[in-house]
């Protein structure tokens, strides 16, 4: 108990000190997790609208391909990121393997179906009133779609969050696909897992309360803008 | 002609939910749409405010056949506008509901101001323009949505069960209203009803459903009827599982335990005191519930087994001085009946 009392403070010492291990560490963490959410977004928002308001053959089966690849494994998704990245791979000859890059763009698989699903799941959910409404008050489809994707913009929001939540806690793409270098492609959670490894436990806890704390802060945010705040 | 329908159809799979031979609406009336549950109303209103597709047949607006492209359907729609029965509102202000059309046409905001205000004046919601849209009432939510409608100043409005979902005070407000606008602005409106009141003080012609095609009478006194026995001549007819009428069987044409909708012509059915009553066949007793004056006649509700609407020639009606809550016998001939 000692122990973990004794690891919970050296923890919040490193936080308060503002470590610069820890810093170092919390900013690529947050650098690569963040470019990965915003590209990943910037796919699965207009694709997810696409699946959610287009009719077209084949699309349960996709969405089932969607929902079955949100519980794909991150080590999974850093063997196949291996295999195509290395030196002999189809995409070896870019020579990304073991940069933040890398871990981006294992992120972004982890991630692009969950904030797809997550879209059409939030699509779907808005009343078919809304599009008739806007179209008979004048609005063209694309004036139509805006509204619709303004109705669902919490849920779109929640999208965002949980994917960035997703890949800001995960460590097998960062470790398998990034390295685990220092200052480089080290972020919370495969410093956490090398931390543990030398049983050095300040750091590893430090980080683990930097991320609960950022995920308090996302949630908070969440709410805040869905206006839930003060209620 | 506002809007003229040929050999209009609308289905679903297999199932045909509306089938118009020919339809005229004309411009700066008020049309009241009857029928029951799944006649058909919501699919025509849809499809006169181009939302929907008919699957055949040719639909004209202002003369004009209404193109298929969607740019040119995007030009229509600005011209006619749906209020839903339970319409939604936008999750912003009331003011920014009403500002939606107009912003969309591009209307410099001094102007898209000058007219929410008086759009919302006009439904009385005015002093509502900050407030949350989604913190409405139903009837609140109804005028609001009557006012991002009117404000757009469209040439059609088309309403889908307007009084539906509100209180009587607002009932009130909003046929008013829709009224006002009908005689000021001259825009004409077409509006779907249960409420046979409505279409008495407000319609200037009444359209009937039923099961998607046109039918001759406006849907009061259809009732669901069982056949009991057939005999040669005569058979016996439950309606809605109350009042046997004894009628001829080459009338009626089904069998034994089918279901028919049978139609009461409210101007063929007789009426007299109780005390100086009929005793022929097909007789039963009542009680007048309301009076009213349609259209030169007087038209009495009376409570019988079933509410049957009776209409009378003034003179008839004078004749035999009946008052709401007087005991009357109905008699219902055979030239009364038609099998719908």
């Amino acid at each position: 108990m000692e122990f973990l009392i004794d690891g919970i403070y050296s923890a919040f010492l490193l936080v308060l000190a503002l470590d610069q291990e820890l810093v170092r560490v919390v900013v690529v963490s947050l650098k690569v997790s963040a470019s990965s959410t915003v590209i990943a977004g910037m796919l699965g928002i207009p694709f997810g609208f696409w699946v959610a308001t287009a009719e077209f053959h084949g699309r349960r089966f996709l969405i089932t391909c969607l929902n079955t690849l949100m519980a794909l494994p991150t080590v999974v998704i850093g063997l196949l990121g291996y295999a195509l990245l290395s030196r002999r791979g189809l995409l070896g000859a870019f020579d990304l393997l073991y940069s933040q890059p890398a871990i981006i763009l294992g992120q972004i698989i982890l991630i692009l179906p969950l904030v797809t699903s997550l879209m059409i799941a939030a699509i779907s959910r808005i009343d078919e009133r809304y599009r008739r409404t806007a179209l008979t008050l004048g609005a063209n489809r694309r004036q139509s779609a805006l509204v619709i994707f303004k109705e669902a913009r919490f849920g779109i929001l929640a999208a965002i969050i949980a994917a960035y939540g997703r890949v800001v806690s995960e460590v097998g793409i960062s470790m398998m696909l990034g390295g685990n270098i220092r200052g480089f492609t080290r972020t919370m959670t495969t410093a956490m897992a090398l931390e543990y490894d030398k049983g050095l436990f300040a750091l590893a806890m430090a980080l683990g309360l930097v991320l609960v704390g950022l995920s308090f802060g996302m949630n908070l945010l969440f709410h805040f803008f869905q206006g839930k705040i003060g209620r | 002609m506002l809007y003229q329908l040929n050999h209009l159809q609308k289905t679903y799979g297999n199932r045909t939910v509306l089938d118009i031979p020919f339809l005229t609406i004309g411009s700066g009336k008020i049309y009241a749409l009857q029928g029951p549950n799944g006649a058909g109303k919501s699919t025509l209103l849809h499809i006169l405010a181009f939302l929907q597709r008919p699957s055949s047949g040719a639909i004209q607006y202002n003369n004009r056949p209404v193109p298929a492209a969607e740019a040119q359907l995007n030009r229509l729609r600005r011209q006619v506008v749906l209020v839903d029965q339970n319409p939604i509102m936008f999750s912003t202000t009331v003011y920014k509901n009403v500002e939606f059309g107009l912003k969309i046409r591009a209307v410099p905001r001094q102007q898209r101001r000058a007219r929410i205000e008086q759009a919302l004046a006009l439904v009385g919601m005015e002093q509502f323009a900050t407030a949350s849209a989604f913190k409405l009432s139903g009837g609140e939510t109804q005028r609001v949505a009557l006012a991002r409608a009117l404000v757009l100043d469209p040439k059609v409005l088309l309403c889908d069960e307007p009084t539906a979902s509100i209180d009587t005070e607002n009932q009130t407000a909003v046929i008013e209203i829709l009224r006002r606008i009908n005689a000021e602005n001259n825009i004409s409106i077409v509006f779907t009803t249960h409420d046979r009141r409505q279409t008495d003080v407000l319609a200037h012609q009444t359209l009937s459903l039923n099961q998607g095609r046109l039918t001759g009478n406006t849907n009061e006194n259809v009732f669901l009827a069982r056949i009991e026995t057939t005999g040669e001549t005569v058979s016996r007819c439950i309606l809605a599982d109350r009042i046997s009428l004894s009628l001829p069987t080459a009338l009626i044409a089904a069998q034994v335990g089918s279901r028919i909708q049978v139609h009461l012509d409210p101007c063929a059915i007789l009426i007299a005191a109780r005390t100086a009553g009929f005793t022929a066949n097909n007789t039963f007793d009542g009680r007048i519930t309301r009076i009213s004056a349609e259209n030169g006649r007087v038209r009495l509700q009376v409570a019988a087994a079933v509410d049957i609407c009776v209409r009378l020639s003034m003179s008839e009606y004078r004749r035999q001085k009946l008052m709401v809550g007087e005991e009357v016998r109905l008699h219902v001939g055979e030239d009364a009946v038609t099998v719908v």
